[in-house]
């Protein structure tokens, strides 16, 4: 498997990624070339035998982790997801669509570990074993955290139409 | 072990989230030049990258995956690879560059998704002259019976996988940390009364163990969710009681105003 082939098939999946673990459109370039660094830099001890995504998946979340507590500045991130997620104007390139603003706003909402648990198992399919392996996290708390993550986000989600509505 | 079924309205959300849509104009092959330029030779990680030219994966190759070349494994090993001139500075130079590279994103290798134990190895070194003729001469002839010098260097495999190191022994937590687990994982499915059952054997080994505030307010998600709603609220009286100021004081009282 070579790197091209890597970020050719797998670019998308990635940025959306970094969309929901709450990257703004802003800095999406930026957080997916350190991510592309990493997988190029980690590709030869990478394990093919091992599904592709949950991996890219891992690597994206620690980055993302690194970038939300260099920018720990919560309202500002918020403000940013909403507006470019509800105009789709120059500032924010990616089609304007309704519901993709309320998950995305609303995935925005939760602690980055349940929401991360919450994207890999509930949208990318990935089964509890793989997200404890990408996440490092123990099964059990796969499980708690996605509990916790669907109320959350159930929440927020009614939250959030209420208010536009 | 599976976690319950989304509801509708949640799957109806998620599904539109997972629709494709394009990628802004321009945007992959911005970022793949920027990516090429950062791993390629002169790169702020990588060191100089070696010599590899273009079409042998050399690391600053990112052409289109249809060209056969920007292989990354390939381009890590050009990284190392010595020169056919042999070792010298700006060689040791990579491989230090690629090994201060790989201990500073140590941190993103989650291990499941790593090769077992690969150790990465130089590829042979290529001399002009044979082995035996680089050993300096000791002035005393060797014995008959040892066997002809080496003509040639064997090749060396690039990667060598050490027998797997024996499985660690299981940590063994005496708190009784697996059975709250089992209460927990229980309740997740909606096994109340496997989850009481878990809790049941927790209090008969653990009674006053670390773990027991944990264990009480489990007690009170359980029955609740039982249908115990009478035993529930007594407990959880009894748990904020003993426990005014606890972080599972919110889950005990959200579990017992559930079953109101």
């Amino acid at each position: 498997m070579t790197f091209d082939a890597i970020y050719d098939a797998e670019l998308h999946y990635v940025l959306r990624s970094l969309r929901r673990l709450g990257i703004p459109m802003r800095d999406l370039e930026d957080v997916a070339h350190d991510v592309f660094l990493i997988v190029h830099n980690k590709l030869a001890e990478y394990d093919t035998e091992r599904p592709l995504r949950p991996w890219l998946f891992g690597i994206a979340f620690r980055v993302a982790s690194t970038y939300r507590r260099k920018h720990s500045n919560l309202k500002e991130r918020l403000s940013e997801t909403s507006e470019g997620a509800s105009t789709g104007d120059a500032k924010n390139p990616w089609p304007a669509h309704q519901t993709r603003q309320l998950v995305l706003a609303a995935l925005e909402s939760l602690e980055l570990e349940p929401r991360a648990v919450i994207i890999l198992h509930d949208i990318d399919g990935a089964t509890a074993n793989e997200i404890s392996d990408t996440l490092s996290i123990p099964v059990n708390r796969v499980y708690s955290r996605l509990r916790i993550a669907r109320r959350d986000f159930r929440h927020a989600a009614l939250k959030l139409q209420e208010e536009t509505s | 072990m599976s976690a319950p079924k989304l509801t509708p309205d949640l799957e109806a959300l998620f599904e539109a989230e997972r629709e494709s849509e394009p990628l802004p104009d321009g945007f992959g092959e911005s970022l793949r030049a920027r990516i090429g330029r950062s791993i390629g030779p002169g790169g702020p990680d990588g060191g100089d990258g070696g010599e590899s030219g273009p079409g042998e994966g050399g690391p600053g190759d990112l052409g289109p995956a249809s060209g056969g070349a920007g292989d990354a494994a390939s381009a890590l090993q050009g990284a190392a690879a010595p020169a056919a001139a042999g070792l010298g500075a700006l060689q040791i130079g990579s491989l230090l560059g690629v090994f201060g590279l790989g201990l500073t994103l140590g941190a993103f290798g989650h291990a499941a998704y790593m090769r077992d134990e690969a150790v990465v190895v130089a590829p042979p070194v290529e001399t002009s002259e044979p082995v035996a003729e680089l050993v300096p001469p000791l002035g005393v002839e060797p014995p008959s019976d040892l066997p002809p010098p080496i003509a040639e260097v064997e090749e060396i495999p690039e990667r060598v996988t050490p027998t797997p190191a024996r499985p660690p022994t299981p940590m063994i937590r005496l708190d009784g940390r697996a059975l709250l687990d089992q209460a927990q994982n229980a309740l997740a499915r909606g096994l109340a009364r496997e989850a009481l059952a878990a809790l049941d054997e927790h209090r008969r080994t653990h009674r006053r163990g670390p773990l027991r505030e944990e264990r009480q307010a489990l007690q009170v998600q359980a029955l609740a969710a039982s249908g115990q709603s009478q035993r529930a609220e007594q407990e959880a009286a009894i748990f904020l009681a003993r426990y005014p100021n606890s972080l599972f004081r919110d889950v005990v009282e959200r579990a017992t105003r559930a079953e109101r």
